[in-house]
C-alpha cells in the first residue's frame, strides 16, 4: 500500500488558513452566554413553579376558580418543560464514551425523547385553548366573580390565545425538524453499518 | 495535565480543519468550531492519561461533527467537485482557504461518506491507525479498510471531470 497521495493531501490539507485567535474570543462570549441561558431558563421555570404554588394557595383561600385554572395550567404545563430541558443539556454534556455510531443512536433516543417533549408541548397549547373556554363558561354561568373586569378577561383571552396558537405551531415546525433529524440519523447509520463491514469491497 | 488554553493552541488549528471538512458555510462552520471547542471544554475534566488527548480531542471532535450533521441535514452531495469550482466565482472562504488544490481538497473531504470522511480527516492530521481506531472506536483493521475506501472515493472525486 503507498501512502504518496495521502503525503500529497496532507500538505494540502495543513495550507488551510486559521484564525484560532478569532475562535477563541468567539468561544469565551459562548461560555458566558451558556452560563446565562442556563440560569436564565432554569429562574424562568422555578418562577413558573412558584408562581403556579402561589396562585394555588390563592385559589385555596378564597375559594377562586380563576386562580385555581391559572394555578393547575401552570403547574401542568411547566415542570415537565423544566425537567426535559434539564435533562436535554446535562445529556449533551457527554461525548467521550461514544462512538459516532453511539452518537448517532443517542441521536435517535434524543429524538424520541423530544417527540414526548413536543407532545407535552401540544397539550400545553391545547389546555390553553380549553383555559380560556373554561374562563368564560364560569364567567357566563356566574362562576367567577364579578370583580374581574369583561374587558381584563377579554384581553387575557386573546393573550392566551396567541400564546397557544404560537405554541402550537413551534410545535408544527419542530416536529418537522424532527423527523428530518430522525430520517438523518437512520441513513447515516446504515452507512456506518455498512462501512464497518472489514471486508473489502 | 493539559489545561484548555494549551488545548486551543495545540489542537485549535486541527479542530477547525475538521470543522471545516463537516460545514461549507461559514457561518454554521464558526458555529461547529464553537461547539467542538465548548464540549472539549467540559469534557476535558474526564481525561485520566494525558499521553491520551490527541484521541480524545478528536473523538470529541467527531461526535460534535456527527450530532451537527444530524441537526443541519448536511448529507453531501454526489456529484463531483469540479463543475461547483468552475461555476462559481471565489468566496471570501475560497480566498481564505488560499488555492485551488486545497479548496479542491477540502470540498472533496466534505463529499466523502461520513464514516470514510473521519478516518481521512484523521489521517491528514498525522494520526495513527491506532489512535484513528481509538478516536472512532473501531478496530485497526477496519481503520484499514476505511482508509483504503476513503482514498477510492477521494481519488474518484478529485478527478471527476477531469
Amino acid at each position: 500500500m503507498t501512502d504518496d497521495p495521502v503525503s500529497e493531501y496532507k500538505a494540502d490539507w495543513r495550507r488551510q488558513d486559521v484564525e484560532v485567535e478569532a475562535i477563541r474570543q468567539r468561544l469565551h462570549r459562548r461560555r458566558m452566554l451558556g452560563y446565562l441561558n442556563f440560569a436564565a431558563g432554569f429562574v424562568g421555570s422555578l418562577l413558573a413553579l412558584a408562581t403556579g404554588v402561589g396562585y394555588a394557595v390563592i385559589a385555596w383561600k378564597k375559594r377562586d376558580v380563576l386562580f385555581g385554572l391559572s394555578a393547575l395550567t401552570l403547574l401542568i404545563a411547566y415542570p415537565p418543560l423544566a425537567l426535559g430541558a434539564f435533562r436535554a443539556r446535562r445529556l449533551s454534556m457527554i461525548w467521550t464514551d461514544r462512538t459516532p455510531e453511539g452518537t448517532l443512536r443517542y441521536a435517535l433516543a434524543q429524538s424520541r425523547s423530544i417527540d414526548k417533549v413536543l407532545r407535552f408541548e401540544y397539550w400545553g397549547g391545547v389546555v390553553l385553548f380549553c383555559f380560556v373556554g373554561v374562563v368564560w363558561a364560569c364567567v357566563l354561568t356566574g362562576l367567577v366573580s364579578d370583580r374581574y373586569p369583561r374587558a381584563l378577561l377579554a384581553f387575557m383571552s386573546v393573550i392566551w390565545i396567541l400564546a397557544a396558537t404560537a405554541m402550537l405551531l413551534w410545535v408544527k415546525w419542530r416536529s418537522r425538524r424532527n423527523v428530518r433529524e430522525w430520517d438523518n440519523c437512520r441513513e447515516l447509520l446504515a452507512k456506518f453499518e455498512e462501512a464497518g463491514r472489514i471486508e473489502s469491497k | 495535565m493539559h489545561t484548555f488554553e494549551q488545548v486551543i493552541d495545540e489542537f485549535g488549528p486541527a479542530l477547525a480543519r475538521i470543522a471545516a471538512s463537516y460545514e461549507r458555510n461559514q457561518a454554521l462552520r464558526e458555529e461547529l468550531q464553537q461547539d467542538i471547542m465548548f464540549c472539549v471544554f467540559q469534557a476535558l475534566p474526564q481525561l485520566k492519561d494525558s499521553a491520551k488527548i490527541r484521541p480524545f480531542v478528536f473523538r470529541i471532535a467527531h461526535n460534535c461533527c456527527v450530532d451537527h450533521v444530524v441537526k443541519h441535514a448536511g448529507l453531501p452531495a454526489t456529484d463531483g467537485v469540479h463543475a461547483e469550482l468552475q461555476s462559481n466565482e471565489l468566496t471570501p472562504e475560497q480566498q481564505l482557504l488560499g488555492n485551488e488544490r486545497t479548496l479542491r481538497l477540502v470540498e472533496a473531504i466534505r463529499r466523502l461518506d461520513l464514516p470514510y470522511r473521519q478516518v481521512m480527516t484523521l489521517l491528514l492530521e498525522d494520526m495513527s491507525y491506532g489512535d484513528i481506531a481509538e478516536s472512532l472506536g473501531i478496530s485497526v483493521t477496519n481503520v484499514g479498510v476505511r482508509v483504503n475506501r476513503a482514498k477510492i472515493q477521494l481519488k474518484g472525486l478529485l478527478h471527476h471531470d477531469g
